[in-house]
């Protein structure tokens, strides 16, 4: 996990706001990776997750004039590639509507299994977090592999410190409850 | 007085009532406080219960750090299909907003100017980053000379692709990474040939031999194999093709492939778990299930045979070990075996069939003799 020194970071998000291409570069080669796996874990879809990735700096790219440097602009990117993700899955299947709360495995059911396996592989770590409900998984997956603090990831995705909490208490109850063979 | 009131909410806000898991990850993440942390070690040692439940919760977030996920795509590519994206974005819009594709020298020189005034705390970072960028600058480089040829040169004028071929010789394997990310891992006695840049359209690469293949997803560029007289095409897989004596055999073990002969729309479409084979005069055979841990033996180092006559056994035996096999009477050939051998003990497995089929193998210096 690295942090990239805030000083740098700012230098590049004022370079990005000037347009400035080199910025921009600079700027997705530092967090091209961490967005990719944070996508790919969300949508366990790696075509997808290299779409959405895209996506993602695209939409920071157009945007970048409203980005605030006193705001987090790390967490603003993060934010965008939830809600392009959210987005997806919701549209692909939108004849039945995918509620926020409802496990992504019930999304995942839908597609057959070798669809699902040609996405990528798929351990039981993996798996036991796809059966977290959404923001129980966004959370903890913001908070394992992506390097953010509770008050980070509330921000992000604009809840409270205490949901943030609540829902990681859940995250960990369910993920030890169902890898407690691989524990032992 | 008001100092005092102050300390005292912050700590109500700040402090759980209880030591729960979500305050535990806190304290493993090094997101706590000196006074949080003193609260988390009073906890800790107030119980054996506590210590289980902190040891358990530290393995299982451990436990994660070792979850499998593939590898982000290669940066070079992907930002050069996000500044294609951008310029399609604009290219309706505001023209002088285009981005420009960085000059090659430029943003080498750049890269390097950044590795040498980086001095600061995030520097082994910046400059582990820029070793890379330099590094997937100069595959970019020649990857943009065959972009541009095609852009702006004339129409006439083809730039001539350059084709690699790798030999695994008898007795030998080997493994090609190649372009995209995608790996093939070639058997013995076989021959790959691939191009050094793929088209922009598709990835072409030529079989003889065995190999596996761990194709990278590209929907713009599906990967095809052309082996003999087919063309295997994927899109982003796992799958195994054996082009040996006039027989094809295509084994899918991870997505699913199409497969099609030569010049013709006539094939067959395979999923995970199934073969076909295909030769000249029957085509392709209809998919069935495969025995995926017999035909992909040869990747963990073995040799599985199933009533596999000896004569094809020894022919497999005299490729990996690239040693001749002479068998003193035909009718010995006929004889058959079933059974999983480590290919890492020749003597082995010689011991074993001379045991079970009751013959003699005679192997002396670089040749190897069966009798009676």
């Amino acid at each position: 996990m690295f942090k990239v020194g805030t000083e740098k970071l700012n230098e590049l998000i004022l370079g990005i706001k000037e347009r400035n291409h080199e910025a921009f570069r600079e700027f997705f080669f530092l967090f091209q990776p961490g967005i990719f796996n944070y996508l790919i874990r969300l949508t366990c879809d790696k075509a997808l997750a290299q779409d959405l990735t895209q996506e993602t700096f695209l939409k920071f790219w157009l945007n970048a004039d409203k980005i605030e440097i006193s705001s987090s602009p790390k967490a603003y990117l993060y934010r965008i590639a939830r809600n392009l993700a959210l987005n997806s899955i919701r549209q692909r299947h939108n004849n039945c509507s995918y509620d926020e709360d409802e496990s992504l495995l019930i999304y995942f059911s839908r597609r057959s299994e070798a669809e699902i396996d040609s996405l990528f592989f798929m351990d039981d770590y993996q798996r036991a977090v796809n059966s977290l409900p959404e923001r129980c998984k966004t959370v903890f997956l913001l908070s394992r592999f992506s390097g953010f603090d509770y008050s980070e990831i509330a921000e992000m995705m604009e809840i409270s410190l205490q949901t943030v909490k609540n829902q990681m208490n859940k995250a960990l109850s369910v993920l030890r409850k169902r890898l407690q063979s691989h524990l032992n | 007085m008001e100092r005092h009131k102050n300390n005292f909410g912050n700590i109500l806000t700040r402090f759980p009532k209880t030591v729960d898991s979500q305050f535990i990850i806190r304290v493993i993440n090094n997101e706590v406080n000196q006074e949080e942390k003193e609260f988390f070690e009073t906890w800790l040692h107030e119980s054996e219960e506590n210590k289980e439940e902190f040891g358990s919760l530290s393995l299982l977030w451990d436990k994660f750090g070792n979850a499998r996920v593939p590898p982000p795509p290669n940066p070079e590519l992907h930002f050069e299909e996000l500044t294609k994206t951008i310029n399609a974005e604009y290219s309706t819009s505001k023209t002088d907003e285009k981005f420009e594709q960085v000059s090659l020298k430029s943003s080498l020189k750049v890269n390097v100017n950044k590795t040498i005034s980086n001095r600061n705390d995030y520097g082994w970072l910046i400059r582990a980053a820029s070793i890379i960028i330099i590094f997937l600058t100069l595959g970019y480089i020649y990857q943009n000379r065959i972009v541009h040829s095609k852009q702006e040169v004339s129409p006439q004028v083809v730039e001539k692709p350059i084709f690699y071929t790798v030999v695994a010789a008898k007795g030998e394997k080997k493994t090609i990474v190649l372009s995209d990310g995608s790996v093939i891992y070639l058997n013995v006695d076989s021959k790959i040939t691939y191009p050094k840049r793929f088209a922009a359209d598709s990835r072409e690469v030529e079989l003889m031999g065995e190999a596996y293949f761990s194709i990278q997803a590209d929907k713009i560029r599906p990967f095809k194999v052309i082996s003999g007289n087919t063309v295997t095409v994927v899109t982003g897989t796992e799958f195994n093709i054996l082009n040996r004596d006039n027989l094809i055999r295509i084994v899918v073990t991870k997505g699913s492939v199409e497969a099609y002969r030569k010049h013709s729309d006539k094939g067959v479409s395979l999923k995970r778990g199934e073969m076909t084979t295909f030769s000249e005069i029957k085509g392709f055979t209809n998919p069935t299930k495969a025995s995926v841990d017999h035909f992909l033996a040869w990747r963990r180092g073995q040799f599985s045979f199933s009533h596999t006559p000896l004569s094809k056994v020894m022919e497999e035996i005299s490729r990996y070990y690239n040693i001749p096999v002479y068998f003193e009477r035909p009718e010995l050939k006929s004889k058959t075996i079933t059974g999983k051998f480590d290919s890492n003990s020749l003597e082995n497995i010689f011991s074993i069939i001379s045991l079970t089929l009751d013959v003699k193998i005679n192997h002396s210096g670089d040749k190897v003799l069966i009798q009676q």
